[in-house]
């Protein structure tokens, strides 16, 4: 027998050989073949689901962070303040030469006076750093107002503070003291929607200063939100900050402190972001 | 219903025309599959396996060359890479030469498929491998190297000594069914 023919032996034997497969077969290979038709449809219906999901949690944030009361929102003790003598002629022209940049910035940080008035405002007003000398001249500085009625009105102290200084030439009512209620974000909107209406008082046009301060001292935050939620709801309100245009503030979804200098003067805008 | 149709169903999902297809060249290819591997159950896994690679490969067939040839191609490679798994092919040269002993071709005749497949399985499975690949698939030596990683050279020589270890034990068996006398079986000392 040739070694080619053992091959030609078993080619002939086995070619056609088909013996009879287990009758569980085939359905264990249906079973194999399943997964592969349900899986696109299950990765849709899940992607969906994530997508939904979020669409609800960030309209929840928007509705309940929006317009609220400013004791859940994360912000601003809004100290409205005109003083003649602290407005800086090198930042806008008014007729206040003796003010200085130093104090302009003194005078946007909160001032303890007001400060410690309230309990809730303490812990804050002593975690930041720049309430020191200058802040305590400028307070000097100021003539004795009632303050505390400005300091009640904004009893939130949270990771961020906006502090607005209007500042009017002395030939406009020599003192008026506006203490904005300061919710979340209608804060910015309600002292510019204040502005015009003290113009006409002011004949010179009004100077708006606007000071923003954002301090992210972990002795502040955990006095203030001592839970993750208004983190959160800061992280969201600067998302609908952002898509209306408005000024985006890092420092409340928990980045950088920055300071915001913006000063309109009439009909101009100056605006000054320091990185701190 | 055509083997092109039938593609076509089954292209197109039915689970009818798999089942079809399926029933179609199953007994074929665990013949195939059987050839390759030792056990029963590897045998059939490797079978199963085969048909989900060909049902999830479907749409890249072309065509060209015969339908069957497509699937078996798909079905030795599935149990080419079972063997690595289970049996690793041990392809060490065996040096012992034996002479041939010439075998009458009555006792061929009475060795049925079974007998042929037990044949098979008795072989190292390196041997078994290039022997059911050379011979019953039809690939050259070539292919076989590059197939299991192997030179052509002992491509060849697996072949030859898969040939002789199979005529051995062809005439083995007839010698079994003329007389009781037994040549003593050397493949069966583990030097393999």
């Amino acid at each position: 027998m040739q070694p080619e023919d053992i091959d030609k032996l078993f080619r002939q034997r086995l070619q056609g050989h088909a013996p009879t497969p287990p009758a569980d077969l085939w359905s264990r290979l249906e079973a194999e073949l399943q997964p592969e038709k349900k899986k696109r449809p299950m990765m849709w219906v899940y992607s969906m689901a994530a997508a939904i999901a979020l669409l609800l949690m960030v309209g929840a944030g928007w509705l309940l962070r929006g317009p609220q009361s400013p004791t859940t929102g994360s912000e601003t003790p809004l100290a409205a303040t005109e003083t003649p003598a602290s407005a800086p002629a090198s930042v806008m022209e008014t007729p206040a030469p003796e003010a200085s940049k130093e104090k302009m910035i003194a005078q946007a940080t909160p001032s303890p006076a007001p400060a410690s008035t309230t309990p809730e405002a303490r812990p804050a007003a002593a975690t930041r750093p720049q309430a020191s000398a200058p802040a305590l001249v400028a307070a000097a500085s100021r003539p004795a107002r009632p303050r505390s009625a400005e300091a009640s009105a904004n009893p939130t102290t949270k990771s961020s503070f906006t502090d607005v200084a209007v500042v009017r030439p002395p030939d406009a009512q020599p003192e008026r003291t506006q203490a904005a209620p300061a919710p979340t974000t209608p804060a910015q909107t309600l002292v510019a929607s204040a502005t015009p209406a003290a113009s006409s008082a002011a004949p010179v046009g009004p100077i708006e200063v606007e000071v923003r301060r954002q301090a992210e001292t972990p002795a502040a935050l955990a006095a203030a939100a001592p839970d993750r939620r208004p983190r959160l709801g800061g992280i969201l309100r600067q998302v609908r900050n952002a898509v209306r245009g408005d000024q985006v503030n890092l420092a409340d979804a928990g980045l950088p402190e920055t300071l915001t200098v913006q000063a309109r003067v009439a009909g101009r805008t100056l605006t000054k972001t320091i990185q701190l | 219903m055509t083997e092109v149709e039938l593609i076509t169903a089954c292209r197109q999902g039915s689970s009818r025309a798999q089942k079809l297809l399926y029933e179609r060249f199953a007994g074929l290819m665990l013949g195939v599959c059987l050839r390759y591997l030792r056990q029963r159950d590897d045998a059939e896994e490797v079978m199963l396996m085969g048909f989900v690679k060909v049902f999830r490969a479907l749409e890249q067939y072309r065509h060209e060359g015969s339908f069957e040839g497509w699937i078996r191609r798909i079905m030795v490679n599935e149990a080419l890479g079972q063997l690595r798994r289970k049996e690793p092919l041990h392809l060490a040269i065996d040096d012992l030469t034996y002479d041939v002993p010439t075998t009458a071709a009555e006792a061929e005749s009475q060795l049925n498929a079974d007998d042929m497949l037990a044949l098979l399985a008795d072989l190292p499975a390196g041997y078994r491998t290039v022997f059911n690949l050379y011979a019953l698939e039809g690939y050259t030596h070539p292919e076989i190297g590059e197939l299991l990683g192997i030179s052509e050279g002992t491509s060849k020589s697996q072949l030859s000594k898969a040939r002789a270890m199979l005529q051995r034990r062809i005439a083995a068996a007839n010698t079994v069914a003329v007389s009781s006398t037994q040549p003593k079986e050397l493949y069966a000392t583990g030097r393999y």
